[in-house]
């Protein structure tokens, strides 16, 4: 059975600052902290990784409507997937200063999944923790990655050769080696993430390994694990020790970014989504809050021709109908229950 | 409603600046109620305090902890801090 844990949380800026009490006893009597007393008081950042352990809860503007069931698969290109409305994208990052999702193959060491079926310029609904809600691809590659025209300055890193050193080298002792280029490896960390989005003359050298290891002379990046997607889970990934194959790579420039990993997210593809661009668009809301939808914007229109007398009534009556449609949401009598910190 | 009803009830022809109010409006209603909700779960990384909000959050409604007062596996809203901890993050990671 889990322990009992406390959290508490901060904001700054926009991101949330996680805390949880350290209730670990100091047996050092040298230490400061030493006594319970001292060491139950300290708030730290998180003592254990606990997986799905945060959940948020927020309203978001929906600008888009789904106009068939919903059915996520994985690939776009088989028979088998035409039903697919939705791919899961189980890890993401940044070409080119725009974000991007990367698809790994669905079998161990074969590479990554066609996307190129997707043409350039079509909507999509992402659902993925940070990047949640409309974007527009920029590019779909066969080459494993949808890039969108989202912009996001990830200050992620990049494997990248250099074009004055010898040609990088796959080895199968799981090294990739660009000899004489000594910045090669630098930026990156063991236990990071690479998608490798270069089309190479064998499959196996593509898609999403983890780093092991960096060479001191940063020349050389070990990886032991070959990620692919689990066909048999909602949006997860399986691992298998790496296979590269040797390989010099000798057809223009080797490109192999940074990708972080979001297991169990989507993309919705399906060009029957429709979203609000146009008179046609059905708006997504209960009817009555429709009505005040039509206030706020006799408002805006009244606050742009500078009548604002007008436009505070407008805003008035938006107000008053919104707070209307909430209280009519409650009926009866309120049960307060305990709070969560009240004596038990 | 349609957009365009929408357009025909306020006296607009302009469909831009239509559906770019339409935006604004529905943001604002997403502030003041909530209409569209949305629940994600991330993972809770040992040592790592600072996790990055969703771009399309327009209001946080609950932030929930696994395990917190409890050992179940429970879901349970956790408080907001006055102030920060003395124990800062040292990598601000």
């Amino acid at each position: 059975m889990a322990s009992t844990k406390q959290y508490a949380y901060y904001l700054e800026g926009n991101q949330i600052a996680i805390v949880e009490k350290d209730t670990s006893f100091d047996n050092n009597v040298d230490s400061r902290d030493y006594s319970p007393g001292i060491a139950r008081q300290e708030w730290k950042s998180p003592q254990s990784t606990i997986v799905d352990g945060l959940e948020v809860k927020y309203t978001y503007l929906k600008d888009y409507r789904l106009m068939s069931s919903r059915h996520i698969g994985w690939n776009l290109t088989s028979t088998t997937d035409e039903r697919n409305t939705s791919v899961y994208s189980p890890a993401y990052g940044e070409i080119s200063g725009y974000l991007t999702f990367f698809f790994p193959a669905i079998a161990a060491n074969n590479g990554i999944l066609d996307m190129s079926a997707l043409n350039d310029g079509r909507n999509i609904v992402v659902h993925n923790h940070l990047f949640s809600g409309k974007h527009k691809i920029k590019v779909a590659s066969a080459q494993g990655y949808i890039q969108t025209h989202t912009k996001w300055s990830s200050g992620l890193n990049k494997l990248e050769e250099d074009d004055d050193g010898p040609n990088p080298v796959f080895n199968a002792t799981e090294t990739i080696l660009q000899s004489g280029a000594t910045s090669f490896n630098h930026g990156f960390s063991a236990g990071d993430y690479i998608f490798n989005t270069t089309a190479m003359g064998n499959t196996d050298n593509q898609g999403l390994f983890k780093i092991a290891e960096l060479s001191s002379d940063g020349t050389t990046v070990t990886v032991d694990k070959n990620y692919y997607s689990d066909t048999t889970t909602s949006g997860d990934l399986a691992s298998v020790d790496a296979a590269l194959q040797g390989e010099t790579f000798t057809s223009g420039d080797l490109f192999i970014p940074q990708a972080l990993l979001s297991e169990g997210a989507y993309i919705d593809i399906s060009s029957g989504i429709t979203f609000l661009e146009d008179e046609s668009f059905d708006i997504d809301l209960p009817n009555y809050l429709q009505k005040a939808l039509v206030y706020y914007v006799k408002g805006k229109l009244a606050e742009d021709a500078g009548k604002l007398d007008i436009k505070e009534y407008f805003m008035k009556e938006f107000k008053k109908m919104i707070e209307k449609h909430e209280n009519s949401r409650i009926s009866g009598l309120r049960i307060v229950s305990v709070g969560s910190h009240a004596i038990r | 409603m349609k957009v365009k009803e929408l357009m025909e009830r306020v006296g607009i022809n302009q469909t831009g600046r239509a559906v770019a109010y339409i935006k604004d409006g529905l943001e604002e209603i997403n502030m003041l109620t909530e209409v569209h909700t949305n629940l994600v779960k991330i993972d809770i990384t040992k040592d790592k305090r600072f996790y990055t909000l969703s771009n399309e959050m327009i209001k946080m409604m609950d932030i929930r902890c696994k395990n917190h007062l409890n050992s179940k596996g429970e879901y349970r809203s956790i408080p907001r801090m006055l102030h920060k901890p003395v124990v800062k993050d040292a990598d601000n990671i």
